[in-house]
């Protein structure tokens, strides 16, 4: 059933490599730029998180328990043409509990402290900001369903490929971009 | 209103367990920025000249700059500023990670650490406030195992720990301060400046904004200087190679001191990058919003030289731990920078300390009676762990060898002294000034001592290349420059890296970004954008230029004139393999002398007081006015 609402809509979701994060949190800064023009940890909508050597970003995979979980009618709604679950105006954290930000998963989603209602993550609209600051391709917007977790082997392999040529040279900058 | 900076600075005196805020002064600010700058005003006005660096008077700043934290390329970094416990004079250290910016963004631009606590405690800082915790249990322990305590007690698992290591409560004198497991503040002996106060580390952790006076137009300015980076060929600190991508090169430019300093290149170890990343590494690692992360993860997985997955070893701790004492193979040296890391010691030094051994133990200048027992020969991977141990512990040989080269060579005597490689005490990292003679100006005249990264590593014009963006300030073509010419020009190349080197740290960048397209004028841009200021690119230079002399003030005030601007006779000498076979330093004092006239510096190397008053620092002027030249 939900295979055949992303084809109808086209659905795209943010898929990450953990494997070629560097901890730099440009897609953090990013998203709270995009969103409040500010430059802050507080206000993103995905984290990078470290434990011991292991680190990468957390993002929202838009499983919509939010929106299963809160108590206010219309308050998280469905975006059509993204598939991005959206908080509305009508978010009141006075009124709830805050099931939201129980019932995440991932922790992605919490009130935000000026704006008074929750925040979380909603493509930037079609065009993600994080994708597009990250400096090693390590956050993609990929058709949902693509079988593009498989690459991961491939990126391996790239990586070598990369330490063996070595030499300062122009295409290694494209690669890296095309990783 | 200060835009771009968090307003606030933090001080906390450990004697009386105090903890005042103080606001962030706009007038500094906009005369020395932050960083190293501001720092500087604090200690030139706080200090008494010629106290003990290591007794409660000394005081430890630890500064962000205006961009910290804002997403500016580089700009996870911070500076820890004091009287170092090492040189006895200006002592600061930069360092990257997530520690920087989360201080900013936990309220504050800076924390002055005063006083001593007689008992050992962390601080807490968060959100604008300010804990000082007694830090039991915590004392003695390793770096990562004091991070994980330190989380744990607290109860943030997202906050980043600053902290040193054993070797920092050891007072060994070149302990560094260590931020996120593996980034460290290594030099001029923070650690121990900390170890002396009892502060076993500060936590931050905060989620205020940082406000900028121009959003949109800075995002704008942002997006270009990313596009500057990733088009960059000159990837300098650069990714995805790392610092050590530059080894081989290094290497063949006659620039990999070795021997002690006695040559500058080693063919043994010309296969030695490459099997580090065939084998060893395991992925590249950033700081706070880096492009470029040169930061190396890596892992020896069996052997007697085993490490966890941990923070890897970059091109100084390599360099050190292998040519410079002729040791050919890469697993010692994980090992060997694994346990610096946990101990908490600047692997510069604590190599440069152990090669120094093994120079003295071939002259016979020690013996096996002084070295506990160790024959500690050439290159010899055991004895190179086994005193790295000793050295952060103070045990038996290595308490001598924790005092840092000139204490050591004092000791030791005779022929010691001659051969030790310092200048005002700071031992040399590995950049050799043969290979590129501006690299000798900017030992000598360094404010830190023989420091390749404060205010600039100059050799990089002269060998590699790179153009730090200056071009359109006046330096010649890169490679238009002859990099063996002493001629007394090569002074004005040195003083114009080195204030654009000087002015980084004010505004607290990692330097590797002013190897990637991003020179003054695009740093001005960002910079008059988040404060609103109106800045460009010759007024950074002239801040730099300011801190420079402010530096030097503070050092003229410790006693540091002309003689203390010497290089070592060793490192002078002509080397004996490679492309700088027969190159040696023979025109230093003309080179020194047009330097001291480009900064308008007596003969005696004292900051002229009409300078200093052109600059804006009437009251240095004042002070250097009334001392007798």
């Amino acid at each position: 059933m939900l295979n055949a609402y992303w084809e109808e809509i086209k659905m795209k979701s943010l898929f990450v490599d953990k494997e070629k994060c560097t901890g730099c949190r440009r897609c953090e800064l990013a998203c709270s730029f995009f969103h409040f023009q500010t430059y802050s940890l507080g206000r993103t909508r995905l984290h990078v998180v470290r434990d011991g050597e292991v680190e990468g970003p957390v993002v929202c995979v838009q499983c919509g328990l939010c929106q299963y979980a809160c108590p206010i009618k219309g308050a998280i709604i469905r975006n059509k043409k993204t598939g991005a679950f959206l908080v509305t105006t009508k978010c009141n954290p006075k009124e709830c509990n805050t099931e939201c930000v129980n019932a995440c998963p991932y922790g992605v989603i919490h009130v935000d402290l000026k704006l008074k209602r929750a925040i979380k993550c909603d493509f930037c609209g079609g065009s993600p900001s994080c994708v597009d600051a990250c400096p090693w391709n390590v956050i993609h917007y990929v058709d949902a369903g693509s079988p593009y977790a498989l690459n991961n082997k491939r990126v391996a392999e790239v990586r070598r490929r990369w330490n063996v040529e070595r030499a300062y040279t122009k295409g290694s900058v494209e690669t890296l971009k095309k990783v | 209103m200060l835009y771009s900076y968090a307003g606030k600075i933090l001080r906390v005196n450990l004697s009386n367990k105090t903890v005042k805020t103080e606001d962030t002064k706009k007038d500094i600010a906009q005369l020395l920025l932050g960083g190293n700058g501001y720092a500087a005003k604090i200690l030139w006005d706080e200090l008494k000249p010629g106290v003990d660096p290591l007794s409660p008077e000394n005081k430890i700043v630890l500064m962000t700059g205006p961009i910290t934290g804002t997403g500016a390329p580089g700009s996870g970094f911070w500076e820890a500023c004091f009287k170092s416990p090492l040189t006895g004079v200006w002592g600061e250290s930069a360092c990257g990670g997530w520690w920087g910016p989360m201080l900013k963004f936990a309220g504050f631009d800076g924390i002055i650490i005063e006083g001593a606590s007689k008992d050992p405690v962390y601080l807490w800082v968060h959100d604008g406030e300010t804990e000082i915790k007694p830090a039991e249990g915590i004392w003695g322990q390793t770096v990562p195992k004091t991070e994980e305590l330190v989380r744990r007690e607290i109860g943030v698992p997202q906050a980043r720990v600053l902290s040193i290591g054993p070797a920092g409560e050891k007072l060994v004198r070149f302990a560094g301060i260590a931020v996120d497991l593996e980034r460290y503040a290594g030099r001029k002996g923070g650690g121990a400046l900390l170890g002396s106060k009892k502060v076993k580390a500060v936590a931050v952790y905060g989620e205020k904004e940082i406000p900028i006076a121009k959003p949109a137009e800075y995002g704008k300015a942002l997006k270009e200087c990313e596009r500057a980076v990733y088009t960059s060929l000159n990837s300098g600190g650069g990714f995805p190679w790392g610092t050590l991508g530059g080894y081989d090169a290094c290497n063949q430019f006659g620039d990999l001191p070795t021997k002690y300093g006695e040559t500058g290149s080693w063919e043994a170890v010309s296969d030695l990058y490459q099997n580090f990343v065939n084998k060893y590494l395991v992925k590249n690692r950033a700081c706070f919003g880096c492009m470029q992360a040169c930061g190396r993860v890596s892992e020896v997985k069996e052997g007697p030289f085993a490490t966890p997955v941990y923070g890897g070893p970059e091109y100084e701790t390599t360099a050190g731990f292998t040519t410079f004492m002729l040791q050919k193979d890469i697993e010692p040296v994980i090992k060997a920078n694994y346990l610096c890391n946990i101990y908490g010691l600047d692997t510069i030094s604590t190599s440069h300390m152990i090669a120094f051994a093994m120079l003295c133990y071939e002259k016979g200048l020690i013996t096996t009676k002084d070295t506990d027992g160790l024959e500690v020969k050439w290159g010899d991977p055991d004895v190179v762990i086994k005193l790295v141990e000793k050295i952060a512990r103070r045990e038996g040989f290595g308490d001598l060898l924790a005092e840092g080269v000139r204490r050591a060579a004092e000791k030791i005597g005779g022929e010691a002294q001659k051969i030790a490689i310092h200048v005002k005490g700071l031992e040399m990292p590995y950049h050799d000034p043969r290979a590129g003679k501006t690299q000798a100006i900017e030992y000598g005249v360094s404010n830190t001592g023989m420091d390749h990264f404060h205010a600039h590593e100059t050799l990089d014009v002269e060998c590699y290349g790179a153009d730090l963006g200056l071009i359109p300030f006046g330096l010649p073509d890169p490679k238009t420059i002859d990099r063996f010419s002493e001629d007394p020009s090569k002074a004005s190349i040195a003083k114009l890296v080195m204030d654009w080197g000087t002015v980084a740290d004010a505004l607290v960048i990692c330097k590797f970004h002013q190897y990637v397209n991003l020179g003054p004028d695009k740093y001005a841009k960002l910079l008059s954008l988040a404060t609103g200021w109106k800045i460009d690119g010759w007024e950074l230079l002239k801040i730099g230029d300011r801190i420079f002399n402010l530096a030097r003030a503070f050092n003229v005030r410790e006693g540091i004139r002309r003689k203390d601007d010497m290089l070592p006779p060793r490192i002078m000498q002509p080397a004996t393999t490679g492309s700088t076979k027969g190159v040696g330093i023979t025109n230093y004092e003309e080179m020194l002398n047009e330097f001291y006239k480009l900064e308008e510096w007596s003969e005696n190397g004292v900051p002229k007081p009409e300078k200093l008053k052109r600059l804006g620092l009437d009251d240095v002027a004042s002070y250097i006015a009334s001392l007798k030249a």
